[in-house]
């Protein structure tokens, strides 16, 4: 398989010449495919990827991240930082400057009220707000003139860039969705499907779960852009129909999340109609260990609970053995091809939080039995499986419900059985596994099983929240109806002293410094996560198509405006 | 007959009702949640807050009622004022779907359409298609066009459409690249060229569904055909000496089609239900795919509704069957 | 027993009494569709059956050793896999074995159900007059539900409850066998209420009771041999309706999990392998033969009941 990612970037930047000099709309019709459809183009009453990225076209923040994840001005000037005195020195607050003369795509000027409202609308106490986070520790916004905004946190926040960066939260009108705050938000059909913007385009039609219908905005503030006049952007059918659409039968010029198995990549990707572009975020899929002990026989409200460590699993010998035991490269062959690659770390990116290690990605199965033997898991009674003082090496894996999931559980269990470990294999559907109701003995939080498999990301560049997870106070359990991140029940004073630090530095280089500490600690320490594959995404892209640059820190269709016809 | 029409349509009603309260209650208690759709990203208390704007917390009898006035009430309103261009409704809380936000009525009539055409001509190519075999195989009955035509539609009624239509679709979408893989739904047809891209994406799923139901329906004419050939009726117009063509086009078709129509008016309903696969298969974003995506992502308010509204079609069609029934058989009487 | 033995043996016997179901087989060896569907059915059922006796290929396991597994996977067909390889080695006709008494077992299971409370609900309204308005009302309840929509509810909505319960594979059997059995007694209510309103007035039946028979022995003894019958045509019919439920239920994507293998299983994870075609072509065919003999028998079955035809 032929992946142009590079050359693919060379062709954009070469091709970004003639663009600036093309016309708007000079270049007829773009197809976009996105085979999970978009159902809303309003971040915040969705958390869909498929509803953020289409949302985008129309709906922009005052920032945006580039590919490499750096954060970019929109519809502000600069880029506010400490240096040019736009993040006061105690962290507290941020300033940003409109670009004067921006206009939203019905022709009235964008102001400062504008963001205050969004402010308001996303954190009111009825709206169920999907990225509230976002504007977590927000005291005030304020306007000082028409075109400042001024943004004070509760503390010191050394990574501001979140409240109205990127697409997950854009800037809404103030003048269309004033009637649509709090219990309101979801009857305003009208202003969620055709939300009025500043992006390159404007919704023209919009049937839910369907097909969204765009056209440039005549009001976009780069005169010469969008090349495209019109866009469609279709839902609907799966990844495999998504990227043969795309590769094979031409029919479409874009396909978001094209994620189909190595060996169908390699056949489409053949029939030279299109390529796949793939791209690194910071999706992990990990086994995660479970440091206490989720015995049946123990009374319900014990069952995994720090009350009870866990018998075989406390053991570090028995985590490293387990980890070194597996081929990560295989995993990576079967599931996903050219949009996996092996990690050995939690924090894969970006760059500079990753940290170097690559310990594990070689395969050492004598090493892994030396370890358990050193450990006193002996093979006494001669079954094949190991044990020690009468607890035999017995682990209860568990998983949801998801083909590739389940060939990695095959997988990987017959690794473990290589190594004298016996092992049971568990799946639980999706919608019980993440669904997070306390009731349910299954969900991941609860982790009634020994070690389980899912993956997980975190959204924007920071991680310092992601890695906040691992806090000894997040430890879900009977007490707060089993919510909370630390699912391996980690608890290390170490670690949440480095957290404590994390939180008040605002030093980006220390940071990053703490950030590869942290994420050390919980994987070539202590192996208490152990990290597989380092998912990318997958899209396809037709070779009549350019400008595309594929973007995992912000939504993929991030520069639809710099977009334009191969001729 | 219009006094049973009228005592058929009351009884309906208490019908409808029960349907409705076990659709709701089937579909409200299962133990899934649409908070399992939201992004481990989103932390907990977000999540909290945003399952409680879809006013889930309310008990189950409150959100019930409510559904009700919405179906029965609000809706009505608003098509009136959609209409007429009246304000009746006056903004009343309508029927809203837990992932889109969007009103649910309106988003199963921007689903119609496309049902409709590619499911609704299917059907209407498979009566055309399965009348004459139907007929002609009971009046040869045993010839080689009957013992063909009989094989053929045991293996259309047999083989599954999904099974059917995934061959097609390798074959002649990926192989030979004759038909679209995506059904175009925003295509309007406005000239030829337009027409001519309709009917090509429409080709597959109409000819696999076709196929399928005209299986049937020559199976139900035929043997109705053969139960009147033998009637002493055909008979004595036989020694009356009229023409074959008379005997069968005339006398025996028309009593024969009586059960060939009713069975024709209920298997409209199933239009939905075949809808369900068929779409699936060919990713036509209609009814079924729209019932199905919203059971994926737990949308309960749009299976609810999907689901009532196909109770009341069939409820509707059993009555339409039996009234025509009546109307075509004078030996029947009801009243 | 041959075609030409029993052909000479009838005249012979013409003045011994003759039983109801000898007619009847009689009757449906004339039938050439059914008797083919009856062999046909007949050799699925031993592919299904024994087949995993003298061919015992691992159908579910993979093998351990990836990197054999690896040169393992998707084979066209050869003398060590006839059918060939499935996306992680597997062999396709161990799994078209296992998918096989899987989806059969889900088909008979359900009918089962189905004939039952068919039967008992018919049985109950055609001879007790007091339950009768009340249980025909519950039959057209039932019938005027939407049912492709309703089984996909229950079984994607109650499917993980019961998977939790009874684990993944016998949950999801269960959960297939009450959604398929809830909504297809109706038609088997609906032709015993009618055969026992009809078997009701006739004299043996007012004879027994008459002599003081208990009602639970009238049904059981008199009543229920009489509507045997179509009751038999109803449940082949069926048990062709819920192989094609079952597999329309996994394919699309909530039925049997992918690593448990039933032919609707099979074809849902063939489709996301759509390279090798083949993988989806074995299960299908093997759904399309069963249903098509069963129908096949089914109809031979009704022929052969139906004393109009049967004199001729």
């Amino acid at each position: 398989m032929k992946l142009r990612t590079a050359l693919l970037g060379a062709v954009a930047v070469a091709g970004l010449a003639p663009a600036a000099f093309a016309e708007r709309g000079a270049d007829g019709h773009v197809n976009v495919l996105y085979w999970q459809a978009p159902s809303i183009l309003n971040p915040y009453l969705s958390s869909g990827t498929k509803d953020v990225e289409t949302g985008s076209l129309v709906l922009e923040g005052l920032a945006g991240f580039d590919e490499k994840g750096v954060v970019i001005p929109r519809l502000v000037e600069t880029i506010p930082t400490v240096e040019n005195g736009g993040i006061t020195e105690d962290l507290t607050q941020i300033t940003w400057k409109l670009k004067p003369g921006l206009l939203w795509s019905d022709g009235t000027p964008v102001t400062s009220a504008d963001a205050k409202f969004t402010w308001e609308y996303c954190t009111h106490p009825e709206g169920g707000c999907a990225q509230a986070a976002r504007y977590e520790g927000i005291t005030a916004v304020e306007t000082p003139d028409e075109l400042t905004i001024v943004v004070k946190f509760s503390g010191p926040k050394p990574n501001p860039y979140q409240a109205f960066v990127g697409g997950t939260s854009p800037i809404l009108q103030a003048a269309q969705f004033a009637n649509c705050l709090g219990a309101a938000a979801s009857t305003c059909s009208e202003q969620n499907f055709k939300p009025i913007g500043t992006g390159p385009f404007v919704v023209k039609d919009f049937k839910v779960n369907d097909v969204v219908e765009l056209e440039a905005n005549p009001n976009y503030r780069d005169p010469a852009k969008p090349a495209f006049a019109t866009m469609t952007v279709k839902g609907g059918g799966d990844a495999q129909a998504a990227a043969r659409a795309v590769l094979e039968t031409g029919e479409f010029d874009y396909a978001w999340n094209t994620q189909i198995n190595p060996e169908m990549q390699a056949q489409m990707a053949a029939a030279g109609k299109g390529v796949l572009l793939n791209g690194f975020g910071t999706l992990v899929e990990r086994i995660e260990m479970n440091m206490t002990n989720p015995d049946p026989a123990l009374p319900e409200g014990e069952r995994s609970t720090t009350k009870h460590p866990h018998p075989i699993l406390s053991d570090l010998n028995v985590r490293k053995a387990l980890s070194m035991a597996i081929d990560r490269q295989v995993l990576v062959d079967v599931g996903y091809g050219a949009a996996g690659r092996a990690t050995c770390n939690l924090v894969p990116a970006p760059e500079m939080f990753a940290s170097p290690n690559t310990d594990c990605i070689k395969q050492d199965v004598e090493g892994a039995k030396a370890l358990l033997e050193q450990s006193g898991w002996v093979d006494s009674d001669g079954d094949g499986v190991r044990d020690k003082d009468g607890v035999k090496l017995k682990l209860l894996y568990q998983t949801s419900v998801n083909p590739v999931r389940q060939d990695f559980q095959a997988i990987i269990k017959s690794f473990w059985n290589e190594i004298g470990v016996e092992v049971e294999l568990k799946q639980v559907d999706s919608s019980v596994f993440f669904g997070g109701d306390a009731g349910s003995p299954d969900t991941f939080q609860k982790f009634y099983a020994d070690v389980e498999m899912y993956a997980n990301n975190f959204d924007g560049t920071d991680p310092e929240p992601y890695l906040a997870q691992y806090l000894c106070d997040k430890i879900p359990g009977p007490e707060n109806q089993w919510q909370g991140e630390n699912v391996n029940r980690f608890c290390d004073p170490a670690y949440d002293a480095l957290v404590e630090e994390l939180s008040k530095t605002s030093d980006m280089a220390r940071r990053a410094e703490i950030a590869i500490r942290l994420n050390e600690m919980l994987t070539k320490d202590s192996y208490v996560v152990v990290p597989l594959v380092d998912r990318g995404r997958l899209s396809a892209a037709s070779n009549t198509l350019g400008g595309v640059v594929l973007n995992t820190w912000d939504t993929e269709l991030w520069n639809a405006q710099d977009w334009f016809r191969i001729k | 007959m219009l006094t049973y029409t009228l005592r058929r349509l009351l009884v309906a009603i208490p019908t409808l009702l029960l349907i409705s309260l076990v659709i709701f209650l089937l579909v409200d208690l299962a133990p899934g949640s649409p908070a399992s759709e939201i992004p481990l990203t989103v932390p907990a208390e977000v999540k909290a807050k945003m399952i409680e704007a879809m006013g889930i917390n309310e008990p189950v009898h409150i959100r019930y009622l409510l559904w009700l006035k919405q179906f029965f009430w609000t809706e009505p309103l608003y098509a009136i004022d959609a209409a007429f261009g009246t304000d009746f409704a006056d903004n009343a809380p309508r029927i809203i779907s837990y992932s889109s936000k969007v009103p649910v009525i309106d988003y199963i009539a921007e689903r119609l359409p496309q049902t409709l055409i590619v499911i609704g001509s299917a059907y209407v190519i498979a009566i055309l298609i399965a009348l004459p075999i139907g007929i002609y195989s009971a009046y040869r009955q045993y010839s080689w066009f009957d013992q063909i035509g009989t094989f053929v539609s045991m293996v259309g009624y047999s083989v599954p459409t999904f099974f059917t239509g995934l061959l097609a679709i390798i074959v002649f979408t990926s192989w030979l690249g004759w038909f679209p893989s995506i059904y175009n739904t925003s295509l309007r047809v406005v000239d030829w060229a337009s027409f001519k891209q309709q009917v090509t994406q429409m080709f597959l799923p109409v000819a696999v569904l076709a196929l399928f139901n005209a299986a049937e329906l020559s199976r139900y004419t035929r043997s109705s055909m053969l139960e009147n050939l033998s009637q002493d009726y055909a008979r004595t117009a036989r020694a009356k000496g009229m023409s074959e063509r008379t005997v069968v086009l005339k006398h025996v078709l028309r009593n024969s089609l009586i059960p060939v129509i009713t069975v024709i008016t209920l298997g409209m309903p199933a239009i939905f239900a075949g809808a369900i696969v068929t779409e699936q298969v060919f990713k036509i974003n209609g009814i079924g795919a729209a019932l199905i995506g919203a059971i994926h992502v737990n949308d309960l308010p749009v299976v609810q509704t999907i689901a009532f509204i196909t109770a009341i079609l069939i409820v509707l069609f059993n009555l339409v069957a039996d009234i025509l029934y009546g109307i075509l058989d004078p030996r029947i009487r009801y009243d | 027993m041959t075609d030409a033995t029993a052909a000479t043996s009838a005249p012979d016997r013409e003045d011994a009494p003759r039983s109801l179901w000898r007619d009847v087989w009689d009757q449906f060896r004339m039938h050439r569709g059914a008797m083919v569907g009856l062999w046909v059915l007949g050799i699925l059922l031993v592919f299904v059956l024994l087949g995993p006796l003298v061919w015992t290929a691992e159908p579910i396991k993979v093998n351990p050793n990836t990197a054999q597994m690896f040169k393992s996977r998707n084979l066209p067909p050869s003398w060590d896999n006839p059918l060939g390889t499935d996306q992680v080695g597997r062999d396709i006709m161990a799994r078209l074995m296992l998918g096989g008494k899987v989806s059969m077992a889900v088909g008979f299971v359900a009918m089962s159900v189905a004939v039952f409370l068919g039967t008992l609900i018919g049985l109950l309204s055609g001879y007790f007059r007091r339950l009768d308005g009340a249980l025909m009302r519950l039959t057209d309840l039932f019938l005027s539900l939407p049912l492709l929509p309703l089984i996909l509810v229950l079984t994607f909505l109650y499917g993980p409850y019961l998977r939790e319960l009874f684990g993944p594979n016998l949950g999801t059997f269960f959960i297939l066998i009450i959604a398929i059995g809830l909504t297809s007694w109706m038609h088997v209510a609906r032709i015993v209420r009618g055969q026992v309103l009809a078997v009701k007035e006739r004299e043996f039946v007012l004879a027994a009771r008459s002599i003081g028979t208990p009602a639970r022995r009238i049904i059981t003894r008199h009543i229920l041999p009489n509507v045997l019958a179509p009751v038999m045509v109803a449940g082949a019919l069926g048990v062709a309706n819920a192989i094609i439920t079952e597999s329309v239920v996994s394919f699309l994507g909530q039925g049997f999990q992918s690593d448990f293998s039933t032919w609707g299983s099979m074809l849902n994870s063939a489709y996301y392998n759509q390279t090798y075609p083949m993988q989806m072509v074995w299960p299908g065919l093997a759904i399309s033969l069963t249903v098509l003999s069963v129908n096949y028998v089914g109809d031979g079955l009704r022929d052969a009941l139906d004393p109009r035809i049967r004199g001729r």
